[in-house]
């Protein structure tokens, strides 16, 4: 019995019901995201607690941050020239090593080239150290041009310019010379263009294979909030015309061309470094977000290896990671960064800083991959804001804490999941398969005609399919219960039947034993008659019945079914003179295994059934063939064709097909039951189908051949007879 | 049985002749009463002396008082299903030599064999007429005074090592009595008379003067072929024809 439409097993279904559990990884996932976020958000308020910690040191402490003029004088930031502070001392030597330190890396100047002239550019350097502000310039120049005694004047040789307004507000030239390579000292340019030597700024030249360089010393205290450097070249000898000057702000003839100089004070640096954290960065700013000091760095250093990896670090490294990597972004520290020279900041937190509101920002690398969070806080002194504390940090921190949780999440729910996936289809498969097992079962316990046969499996179960097994057991005894009655009815009937048969028998023969009148003796014939009739009605009632105890008990031998048919045909037609019966056999033995006596008995029902059926004048035909390894008896007869809804009944017990009418001799219908039994005790089985037309029918028995030899066969029946 | 049939000369009973068919008492256990008293009835028109029980406790205290000749016994007596067949092997404690016949309704294989096995001389159906029965009673006596006498038997044939005596009603099998019940030595005879010629079960039936049906004849058949190779176990002359019957071979 199939339902129309999909029809899905038990097993589908359960695995259609736990896809459910895919939702796990999905809550999962989602519970990780809410980890992040608030991840983020504690990582925020660090940031804000450190700004504000970094600010607080610096509140009130005006000489840590600047000169008080740098506060007043709008920032111009190309005028604008930062001392570092350099960490180790600088001995003016006129060599480049010992600026190979932080805060040493050379700024370039340059001018475009004029017509006909060659470019012109310089790199410089400067720092602090000490009492000491430390410049070196490293001038390409092809032609250097040395102070020369016969001219002495100023501006006739290759020379420095420097331009300070001093901390007592004093506005200085100086200017520097040499006559060849060696230790120098400046030249004060007093107003009125002459020159004194002085001796507070002191340096070495040296002619160098591009051009020249100087190394300069200038005392901390010359050195107020301006300060300018300008290099100037003559090229000609002869002439000792100016080809070019470049200077490190607009000039330095007047104080207005002079740049602000910037000078932190070591004391930043100091303070903020005591404070930097790994894979932070601090930065602090002046009111003009110059910045003054920074320190840290936005990438993590790189994590040493564990020294100790578990299987379970193994496993999640082979299989766990992958996946994450999939749905999770992996934080990378190969990201684009400001340059380490950055010197002015732009960020809208800084600004929101400098106007007295603490701020935080999110924003990406300019390469997009890393997300930098800042955040800012003001730096006061008194009431007045002179300046920004701005903290930075990525969020890989966080988001490799993210990553491995997800991922540990994502192992723990994979695992349960596939557990749970495979104790379920385990549990499906075994309820599928004991369903099946019952559906087999019960199909198998009822054979095609209506027997109980077999019995249900699984009824101890104690669950559900327990209890179904058990009420088709119930109902199968109840069928089979049922099934032996209907078989039994007819054995019962005659044996009832018979005790008052016998009792009018014998009242009739008595009866015959009287004296009677001749007319009285016809109606005691007409009893006998109608008795005989009874009797064999009785018999042949009993006949299927008191034919299976004895198909038990019965031997099987093999025998020679075509021998048995030719003798079985010959005393059909001996007894059935004037009726056509043909037989159609195969040259040779056909060899079962079974009764002969029951298969004489099997056609003479077949053969008795044909003959009834027949068309009176045509023929019965009798064949036997060998089909593979079975042999085919069949019985065919031209009459009318089987009644369509008879055919799957035929061999049941009291069916007939006959019509009641006309019939002389009684027909139960108990017949094509015996042709079953006897098919079933020689393992075959019997079937009736119309002819091919329609105009009568055949009815076949299919019994495997025996798998012995004739000699076999013969020799037993040899003996046998 | 055949021990029994040794015992004979111990027998209580001793027939005389003659006057011996006057004397004859049957004894009838059978719990339908009209059909009790039809075979009483024709019993006593044959000259028989009739007793007649309804059920197995009346009937034993009347066998233990007094044999009869002859005993008919129903299986089913009343509410004892199987009370005749108990009743059959009390009848036999009591008498080695009795004939006793079953004329039963039940027709079943395995009643036929209980009630042979347990000593009884025949097994009809109900379906049997009285001539058959009384035909039966007949050759029964017969053959109980055949066992007490030494006549020389005149109605007898002889087919190599089979002799039947049918005035003593007894068959032997190179010289050894065969144990046949009265079906089984009709059907015996009615195949050896004529030696090659094929009988169908019709023909059997009417020689062994019974109703039965085609597969009752096969079973007698094989009970009669079981008998004989039970005595020699190369016996094959009773052949079965297929579709037709069966035949005597001769040797």
């Amino acid at each position: 019995m199939r339902l129309a439409g999909p029809r899905l097993a038990i097993p589908v279904k359960l695995a259609l019901v736990a896809s459910l559990l895919l939702l796990i990884p999905w809550a999962g996932f989602r519970y990780v995201r809410e980890l992040e976020r608030l991840l983020l958000r504690v990582q925020e308020q660090g940031l804000v607690s450190t700004a504000r910690a970094v600010a607080t040191a610096l509140n009130d402490r005006p000489n840590v941050l600047l000169a008080g003029e740098v506060y007043s004088v709008p920032a111009s930031f190309e005028r604008d020239l930062r001392v570092a502070n350099l960490e180790k001392p600088i001995v003016v030597d006129g060599r480049v090593s010992d600026w190979e330190q932080p805060g040493g890396e050379p700024r370039v100047e340059s001018a475009p080239a004029i017509a006909g002239e060659p470019a012109f550019s310089y790199r410089y350097r400067i720092g602090r150290h000490g009492t000491g502000v430390y410049a070196l310039f490293e001038v390409d120049d092809e032609t250097v041009v040395l102070r020369d005694p016969e001219r002495p004047e100023l501006g006739a040789s290759d020379h420095v310019q420097i331009a300070v307004v001093t901390a007592d507000d004093e506005f200085l030239r100086f200017a520097i010379d040499a006559p060849g390579d060696g230790p120098i000292s400046a030249w004060l340019v007093l107003e009125d263009g002459s020159r004194v030597p002085d001796n507070r700024i002191i340096g070495t030249w040296r002619t160098t294979a591009t051009g020249f360089l100087v190394e300069l010393r200038l005392p901390r205290t010359l050195i107020g909030p301006r300060l300018s450097f300008a290099v100037v070249d003559v090229d000609d000898p002869e002439t000792r015309t100016l080809v070019g000057q470049l200077g490190t702000a607009g000039g330095t003839s007047t104080r207005e061309q002079l740049g602000t100089v910037l000078v932190p004070s070591p004391e930043i640096s100091e303070l903020i470094r005591g404070l930097g954290r790994a894979s932070s960065r601090i930065w602090v700013v002046d009111v003009n977000r110059r910045v003054l000091a920074h320190a840290g760095s936005l990438r993590r250093p790189a994590q040493p290896p564990p020294a100790e990896i578990s299987t379970w670090d193994r496993i999640a490294d082979a299989w766990i990671q992958p996946l994450t990597k999939r749905f999770l972004d992996e934080p990378r520290e190969d990201f684009e960064d400001a340059p380490p020279g950055t010197y002015k900041l732009e960020g809208a937190e800084v600004v929101s800083a400098l106007a007295g509101q603490e701020a935080t920002r999110w924003r990406l690398t300019p390469d997009s991959r890393a997300v930098v969070l800042s955040a800012s806080h003001p730096v006061y002194v008194g009431e007045q804001v002179r300046g920004a504390v701005l903290v930075e940090q990525t969020t890989n921190d966080v988001l490799a804490a993210r990553n491995r949780e997800f991922g540990k999440l994502f192992a723990a729910i994979l695992g349960t999941s596939v557990l749970g996936a495979l104790a379920l289809l385990v549990f499906a498969s075994r309820l599928s398969w004991r369903v099946h097992r019952l559906r087999d079962g019960v199909e198998q316990a009822i054979d095609r005609h209506g027997r109980v046969s077999g019995s249900v499996p699984g009824t101890g179960a104690g669950d559900e399919i327990g209890d179904l097994a058990r009420s088709f057991a119930a109902i199968l005894e109840r069928q089979r219960q049922y099934t032996s009655y209907l078989e039994q009815v007819g054995n019962r009937l005659s044996h009832e039947i018979r005790t008052p048969v016998g009792v009018v028998r014998s009242s009739l023969d008595n009866l015959r034993l009287q004296p009677l009148p001749e007319e009285a003796r016809v109606y005691i014939e007409r009893a006998d008659e109608g008795l005989r009739r009874l009797a064999t009605i009785l018999s042949r009632m009993s006949e299927a019945t008191r034919l299976e105890p004895g198909l038990a008990a019965t031997e099987r031998e093999p025998y020679d079914m075509a021998a048995v048919l030719r003798g079985c045909v010959a005393g059909y037609r001996q007894s059935n003179p004037g009726r056509e019966i043909r037989l159609a056999e195969p040259g040779g033995p056909v060899v079962v295994l079974g009764s002969p006596d029951l298969m004489a008995q099997l056609a003479d029902k077949l053969v008795d059934n044909a003959l009834g059926f027949a068309t009176p004048g045509t023929p019965v035909t009798v064949g036997l063939a060998r089909h593979g390894r079975a042999a085919a008896l069949t019985v065919e007869n031209q009459g009318p064709p089987l009644p369509e809804q008879m055919i799957g009944r035929l061999f049941e017990s009291m069916v007939s097909i006959r019509p009641a009418a006309g019939e002389r001799e009684p027909h139960l219908g108990l017949g094509l039951y015996i042709v079953r039994l006897i098919a079933a005790f020689h393992g075959g089985e019997a079937s009736a189908r119309d002819r091919d037309g329609g105009d009568g029918v055949i009815v076949t028995v299919s019994i495997p051949l025996h798998s012995g030899g004739v000699e076999d066969a013969t020799g037993r029946a040899a003996a046998q007879a | 049985m055949a021990p029994r049939r040794a015992r004979a000369a111990a027998s209580r009973y001793i027939p005389g002749r003659g006057a011996a068919r006057l004397s004859r008492r049957i004894a009838i256990v059978e719990d339908d009463p009209g059909l009790r008293a039809n075979y009483a009835d024709v019993l006593r028109r044959q000259g028989y002396e009739v007793a007649a029980h309804a059920d197995r406790a009346s009937a034993l205290q009347a066998f233990r008082s007094r044999l009869p000749d002859l005993a008919i016994l129903d299986i089913g007596l009343g509410d004892e299903i199987d009370g005749g067949f108990t009743l059959c092997r009390e009848l036999r404690g009591l008498s080695a030599t009795l004939p006793i016949i079953f004329l039963t309704a039940r027709d079943s294989e395995f009643d036929t064999v209980s009630g042979l096995r347990l000593g009884a001389d025949d097994y009809l159906t109900k379906d049997a007429s009285l001539p058959h029965l009384l035909a039966r009673i007949a050759a029964l006596f017969r053959r109980v005074d055949a066992q007490g006498s030494d006549a020389q038997a005149e109605d007898a044939i002889e087919r190599g090592p089979l002799r039947i005596d049918l005035k003593r009603v007894t068959a032997s099998w190179r010289g050894t009595s065969v144990d046949l019940t009265l079906t089984e030595l009709w059907i015996v005879h009615a195949l050896a008379r004529h030696p090659g010629h094929v009988k169908n079960r019709e023909q059997l039936m009417g020689e062994a003067r019974m109703v039965v049906d085609d597969s009752t004849v096969t079973s007698h058949v094989k009970r009669i072929r079981r008998k004989f190779t039970s005595l020699d176990a190369g016996f094959d002359r009773i052949e079965s024809v297929y579709g037709m019957g069966y035949r005597w071979r001769e040797a």
